[in-house]
């Protein structure tokens, strides 16, 4: 969610899987979702695609129902029998519903109250940053969708309203229902939508099997059938039964023997049809690779929690207490935040003016100077940074008072730390947890990105494959040096080991989970024996373990 | 995770592509370091350019609001005025100051049209020639590139994507290689493309020896292509470690004023290291600007990020002209769609507009100092010579001496070629 605090929608979707919340349910609240992102975080659904109304549906039929209907935005299908004008239709449901609120109460107030005090262009400008954020909320902006004024065919006029009706199946809402939001989410999550447990008995089943029945599974035309027809209604029956409760219907598929078997050495990837000779090679995703080697380093893992997750609860707290401010408040806050920057900025030429001080004092070698201004200079930077409101997500948020909050989030720093291990507990080593513990997508830089995360600027965006990036960083990337710390897990490990061919064993378990064959434990135990330096061995050993094939797919 | 990264002394670096050279995880390397292309498509015809320089502008660029201004209709326009250019009569948004004085050089398409009007298509159809579906990826252009025409380099990749995000279309059907290697940082360069601190070419051909005595029996057991394609990655990299040229990615080596002049944005830091990479010969290079999708307040934005292009890509047609590589560098301004003519009131800004829009195309054996093509004076439609994405995809491809009609199976069997049905104009070069 670009720009947005996506880590409230986030936590929703971790905590909805955490709990088991059935498919259906989740899908449908994601649906009627309406509010800010702090207090009804599944509206972060609808305000992914920010005023783009029309792109949601589309996504939305994507993901749930496997149906591609974006062709049908701008034209009608070439190969289906949807019309541009079923599109529209479609996006009736929901167009009423919008995600920026340029009329949020505050604001006519606001603009009154900084007409009243002569407010400056400075403040003005923080008054609009500061408002900002309250007009991100998903609300009933009684919007009539229209046809657009290029729209051609005969069946309805450029300019017309359009009137909500379903794709296909059957619409549980007539005209005469006046709330489509829900209407629609009832229709779409139902065990009567003829796509809707199709789609997601055959995500699951790729998901543990490694290829879909129905392939590929957002892209589902009306020609399209199951290389197994009879094995995809048994499991939809299965999906039905159990309520969409994912945990159990995965328990189920976890225990067939088409899962448990060894995994198929041909090369799947050439063949059209798949006749179960085993699960096809799979390489590990991106996020898999990234815990893959975390797992390596903390010993904690599955306790460490993001760092920005930790203080979300004091941030909820804050934004909710920002939603209901007077707009007295929030004029006082820009004046506030303009002052604040006016001293950051005052400050910022002070530190400007004394290094070209320092510079002049080192150039003609005034040692006791130079000590006194880098004095004047830390302090300086140590005040500075205690009032710059806080920028989240490129957007700045305001705290009634800047201490209060970081006191707070400092608080819920130490609160939620686990207290397994010290030296993993460290602020420095924040970065060290799982991939569902960092903001997705990470940042560009990031070994995930790397790796082939998607940027989720479109469905299922992540790419896999080898490229020469991703080689260099598991020969040359920093986590290395974490891996073959003292306090690594791997290490660890390795420590409890009495003899090299221990050592070696140690070492292909944790990154193989094998034994090494005789060959491997006999050239590979001899190469730590003869070590000079042990550690050494180790480090050549593991490095080249996590720097096979073996290592980056998965049987 | 950051510190100090030594990098392999020229020493170190000889005698570790001497020692590993021979066998590498499990393959030769030879095939990468005599030639990687190996088989290149004979061209038909002679090529203008050697190498292309592809400058992206992510979200759908605003024709209207920069280089197809409609001065005359206030209500198209807006509040961005125009100022005149160096070509008689024509005029460009006052947020291009230095392109003004550069047209000369240009080549302005101001009719293109294409029939996608949804982000990741369009994107897609104007670099791969193929509408997006979903049972099969079609290959980038770059990576077309790499296969008809190969290396002009072999040590160096030969399709770079600078500031591409992981939103980009890869290799598709092709082998892997061919696909684009992504720079996330101009300032970084390539990452991790050096030794880790105590790490002797030395002690890296003594993990590798284990890594392939490790990897044996799976590779043995799994000799898939994806599997292959990742031993094929390891020995590009490992030769792009030892390689000399692997200071072409770092921008710190230009002088400090041809930096300056770029600018500080990653842009246009991004633009610098495309020069210094077809430089040294690497053909295809694409560099992104992101945040033209200007559906909410479009006069701000669009002026902002005017000013970055404008910079960087005055610099780069100049400094390309100073060096004498204009004239074998195409250097491409492309975006995927353009914007409405009517302004949305409400949230002011401009929505997706395909039926018409503007790219720009200079050097490579293009003639610069001509406008091409037309639209209406809403800047709704293609009124002159239409350009289609296709087409504009053939004439650079025209331009390189690539053969248009050299036909690439997929694993499905279905023929591709680089630019599908496109059609070079003839008139631009």
């Amino acid at each position: 969610m670009p720009g947005g605090p996506s880590d409230f929608y986030t936590t929703w979707i971790k905590q909805s899987l955490r709990e088991n919340t059935p498919y259906d349910q989740w899908v449908r609240e994601m649906l009627t979702a309406q509010g800010y992102v702090w207090s009804t975080p599944a509206a972060g659904y609808f305000q992914r695609d920010q005023a783009m109304p029309l792109d949601n549906m589309a996504n939305t039929v994507q993901v749930f129902l496997g149906t591609r209907l974006e062709c049908a935005q701008c034209h009608n299908h070439p190969f289906e029998a949807w019309t541009r004008h079923d599109f529209y239709r479609m996006a009736a449901y929901r167009h009423h519903l919008s995600t920026v609120n340029f009329h949020q109460a505050q604001w006519p107030e606001m603009q009154r109250l900084l007409d009243q005090r002569g407010a400056s262009k400075d403040v003005r400008t923080w008054a609009s940053r500061t408002f900002a954020l309250l007009k991100r909320r998903v609300y009933d902006a009684e919007r009539q969708l229209q046809l657009p004024e290029d729209y051609a065919d005969d069946d309805a006029q450029p300019g017309q309203v359009v009137q909500p009706a379903t794709i296909f199946g059957d619409a549980t809402c007539g005209e005469s229902v006046c709330d489509h939001q829900q209407a629609f989410a009832e229709w779409l999550a139902s065990p009567h939508n003829p796509h809707f447990t199709t789609v997601i008995t055959n995500r699951m089943w790729k998901k543990v099997m490694g290829r879909g029945l129905i392939e590929p599974v957002d892209d589902m035309n009306q020609s399209a059938s199951a290389s197994h027809p009879e094995l995809l209604q048994y499991l939809e029956t299965l999906m039905v039964e159990n309520q969409y409760d994912l945990r159990q219907f995965q328990r189920v598929l976890y225990n067939t023997r088409t899962y448990q078997r060894a995994v198929c050495s041909r090369d799947l990837v050439e063949e059209d049809r798949y006749y179960f000779p085993g699960p096809p090679l799979k390489q590990m995703t991106a996020e898999q690779l990234w815990d893959s080697l975390m797992t390596l380093m903390a010993p904690d893992i599955d306790l460490r929690q993001g760092e920005r997750f930790r203080a979300l609860h004091y941030l909820r707290e804050n934004l909710c207490g920002y939603e209901r401010a007077t707009p007295e408040e929030l004029v006082d806050a820009s004046y506030q935040a303009a002052e604040v920057r006016r001293l950051n900025n005052e400050t910022q030429e002070k530190l400007f003016a004394l290094e070209k001080r320092i510079a002049e004092a080192e150039k003609s070698g005034d040692a006791d100077i130079v000590k006194q201004l880098r004095a004047e200079v830390s302090e300086l930077e140590h005040y500075s940074n205690h009032e710059i409101p806080i920028r989240i997500d490129g957007r700045t948020w305001l705290y009634r008072t800047q201490d209060e909050y970081r006191q707070a989030k400092r608080m819920s720093l130490e609160e939620s730390l686990p207290h397994v291990d010290s030296y993993w507990s460290a602020p420095e080593r924040n970065w060290c947890v799982r991939a569902a513990e960092l903001s997705s997508p990470a940042d560009s830089d990031h070994p995930l990105r790397t790796f082939g995360q998607s940027d989720r600027e479109q469905i299922d965006n992540a790419s896999s494959g080898p490229t020469i990036p991703l080689a260099l960083t598991l020969m040359n990337g920093e986590y290395f040096k974490m891996v073959h710390h003292a306090e690594s897990m791997l290490m660890r490990n390795v420590r409890s080991a009495r003899s090299p061919a221990e050592t070696v064993e140690v070492l292909y378990l944790t990154l193989l989970s094998r034994f090494p064959s005789e060959d491997e434990a006999q050239v590979m135990a001899a190469a730590q024996g003869h070590a000079a330096e042990p550690q050494e061995a180790v480090e050549d050993a593991a490095w080249a373990l996590i720097n096979t094939r073996e290592f980056m797919f998965v049987r | 995770m950051t510190t100090n990264i030594a990098p392999l002394s020229d020493l170190d670096r000889r005698r570790f592509m001497t020692r590993a050279a021979g066998a590498f995880l499990g393959v030769g390397l030879a095939p990468y370091v005599s030639n990687t292309s190996a088989n290149p498509v004979l061209p038909t015809h002679a090529a203008t350019a050697q190498s292309v320089i592809y400058l992206n502008m992510a979200g759908g660029m605003s024709h209207i609001d920069t280089f197809d201004t409609k001065p005359t209709r206030a209500d198209i326009q807006g509040p961005i005025s125009s100022i005149p250019s160096n070509l008689t009569g024509v005029v460009v948004s006052e947020h291009l100051p230095q392109m003004a004085g550069q047209l000369d050089k240009v080549c302005v398409l101001r009719s293109l049209n294409s029939n996608q009007g949804v982000h990741y298509s369009a994107y897609y159809y104007m670099h791969t020639s193929y509408h997006l579906q979903g049972t099969l990826r079609h290959p980038h252009f770059g990576a077309w590139v790499m296969s008809l025409l190969g290396k002009a380099n072999p040590r160096l990749p030969g399709n770079i994507q600078v500031l591409g995000g992981s939103r980009q279309v890869n290799h598709g059907f092709m082998e892997p290689r061919h696909g684009p290697l992504k720079i996330d940082d101009p300032d970084a360069g390539l990452p991790n493309s050096r030794l880790l601190p105590g790490v002797t070419g030395e002690t890296l051909q003594r993990r590798i020896a284990l890594a392939n005595l490790a990897d044996r029996s799976f590779c043995q057991q799994f000799q898939h292509r994806q599997v292959q394609a990742f031993t094929d990655s390891y020995a590009e990299a490992v030769q792009l470690m030892a390689s000399d040229d692997l200071e072409a990615f770092d921008i710190s080596k230009e002088p400090a004023w041809i930096q300056e002049r770029y600018g500080g944005e990653k842009f246009g830091k991004g633009c610098l290291l495309a020069r210094r990479l077809v430089e040294r010969g690497v053909r295809f290079v694409e560099v992104t600007l992101n945040g033209w999708d200007t559906h909410l307040f479009n006069f701000e934005t669009t002026p902002k990020l005017s000013r970055i292009l404008d910079r960087a890509l005055a610099s780069l047609l100049q400094d390309l002209e100073s060096r004498g590589m204009l004239e074998s560098t195409l250097v491409v301004l492309a975006t995927e769609f353009g914007r409405t003519p009517k302004i949305d009131g409400h949230a002011k800004g401009r929505g997706h507009w395909p039926q018409a829009y503007t790219c720009l195309l200079a050097g490579g054996g293009i003639h610069g100092g001509q406008i091409y093509g037309q639209t209406d004076e809403q800047g709704g439609e293609v009124v002159d010579d239409l350009v289609s994405v296709t087409d504009l995809n053939a004439t650079i491809a025209h331009a390189l001496g690539m053969p248009l009609g050299h036909e690439l199976i997929s694993p499905a069997d279905q023929p591709f070629t680089v630019a599908d049905k496109g059609q070079p104009v003839a008139a631009l070069f």
